[in-house]
């Protein structure tokens, strides 16, 4: 199975729902604002921190894809195949 | 005269090799590792390196570390073997001695490429579809082709090779590229200087805060893989320096806090529900994680919890625009 490639998990766009979903949940009311009773104060400083430190770690697991990435087109390019297959169709259409 | 000067290069460095093999049959162990990095190892290093930076090519920081370990023999040896492979001794005389030419110099440049791909790849399989044992199979026998393509039409063939692996582990359709990288991360970076202070406390957060807009400001200005290059290394710099400094995180409580947000998620979207909002599936998908996370998980299974939970946050973010 391929995996998500594009950077998807901004942490700060989950503290976007944090701040609108989950402060609703805080509110402890329902849709119809009654009270709900007993519900707990919802914490997510830690886990926003542990999707803050995981989104770094992508991002540096990405810089280093795209480092190779950017290297192994150069290379291609200084072999002489990058444009191989682009330049034989365009000489089987002429 | 170039083919001269890289033969008798070749056959000093080999000689020399051999002369210090010889001598060191009398010597400590320790010392022949000594002799042999300081006399051969390290320059022949050197070489390649300053080989790579005459080709406007990155130098992998594997390689600047393993220099760096010159007056640690064993560790030197450890670490080369292990980025290198078995033979690495050999490989490192051999290449280093065949650079002159620019046809030689690609062929090294691609091997220190390979090498480089090989020791990164598990954190390169974490965005490409190919799995990490896989691109480290393909490293090695793209390195083997590599090593015994001699004429024009074998090196061609090599490169085509490569290509075919390039396409595979960087896949054009879906895949990553930089404007995206670049986009995402300073966005990002934007971002996390208000959230530093949920990561790292006091002055730490303050002198951070400031590196993180110097970085930002020099993402906006990247035009050329030299200057990326460099923003890579002070990224990953950064990145060390803030979670080094990261308050620690303790996985119960991020579990307790996980298993609390998706109870309150749940029960917020089956509101929806009723008064009739769709809530395109997400109802269904949080109350099977929450039924997850209420189960006994290992260290993979709770990665995997929370991937999971942080794709459903993110897919609902889409879905429920804030602002």
């Amino acid at each position: 199975m391929k995996k998500p490639i594009a950077f998807t998990g901004v942490a700060l766009l989950l503290m976007g729902v944090f701040s609108t979903l989950f402060l609703f949940a805080n509110r402890s009311t329902n849709l119809f604002g009654e009270a709900e009773e007993g519900t707990p104060e919802l914490k997510t400083e830690q886990l926003t921190s542990y999707f803050l430190l995981r989104n770094i770690d992508r991002l540096r697991d990405q810089a280093v894809y795209i480092q190779h990435q950017e290297e192994g087109k150069k290379l291609l390019t200084l072999g002489g195949v990058d444009d191989e297959e682009e330049g034989e169709e365009s000489e089987s259409n002429e | 005269m170039r083919t001269i000067l890289a033969i008798f290069t070749a056959l000093t460095l080999i000689s020399a090799h051999s002369l210090l093999r010889v001598a060191a049959q009398d010597a400590p162990p320790d010392q022949t590792q000594i002799l042999f990095i300081e006399n051969i190892a390290a320059p022949a290093m050197k070489t390649i390196i300053r080989s790579l930076e005459s080709q406007g090519a990155p130098v992998p920081v594997e390689l600047t570390d393993l220099l760096a370990l010159q007056g640690k023999p064993d560790e030197f040896y450890a670490h080369a073997a292990s980025y290198f492979g078995l033979g690495w001794q050999e490989r490192l005389t051999r290449d280093a001695s065949s650079v002159r030419t620019p046809e030689d110099a690609l062929m090294v440049r691609t091997r220190i490429y390979l090498t480089s791909l090989a020791a990164n790849a598990d954190r390169i399989a974490r965005t490409s579809p190919v799995k990490a044992e896989e691109i480290r199979g393909i490293v090695q026998n793209l390195l083997r082709q590599s090593q015994a393509a001699e004429t024009e039409e074998e090196r061609k063939t090599f490169f085509r090779a490569l290509k075919e692996a390039e396409e595979r582990i960087f896949p054009v359709e879906g895949g990553l590229t930089i404007e995206v990288y670049l986009w995402s991360a300073q966005k990002f970076l934007e971002e996390l200087k208000d959230a530093i202070d949920i990561l790292v406390d006091g002055f730490s957060a303050n002198s951070l805060r400031k590196e993180l807009t110097d970085l930002e400001l020099r993402a906006r200005s990247i035009s050329g893989n030299q200057e990326l290059t460099a923003w890579f290394a002070t990224f990953d710099a950064f990145a060390e320096k803030l979670l080094s400094h990261a308050k620690p995180v303790d996985h119960e409580v991020i579990l307790v806090n996980a298993k609390e947000l998706l109870r309150k998620l749940h029960a917020y979207l089956q509101d929806l529900e009723q008064n009739g909002i769709a809530t395109h599936g997400f109802t269904e998908e949080s109350a099977a994680l929450l039924t997850k996370a209420n189960e006994p998980m290992n260290a993979e299974e709770f990665e995997v919890f929370i991937a999971s939970l942080e794709d459903l946050l993110m897919r609902i973010s889409e879905s429920f625009p804030t602002s």
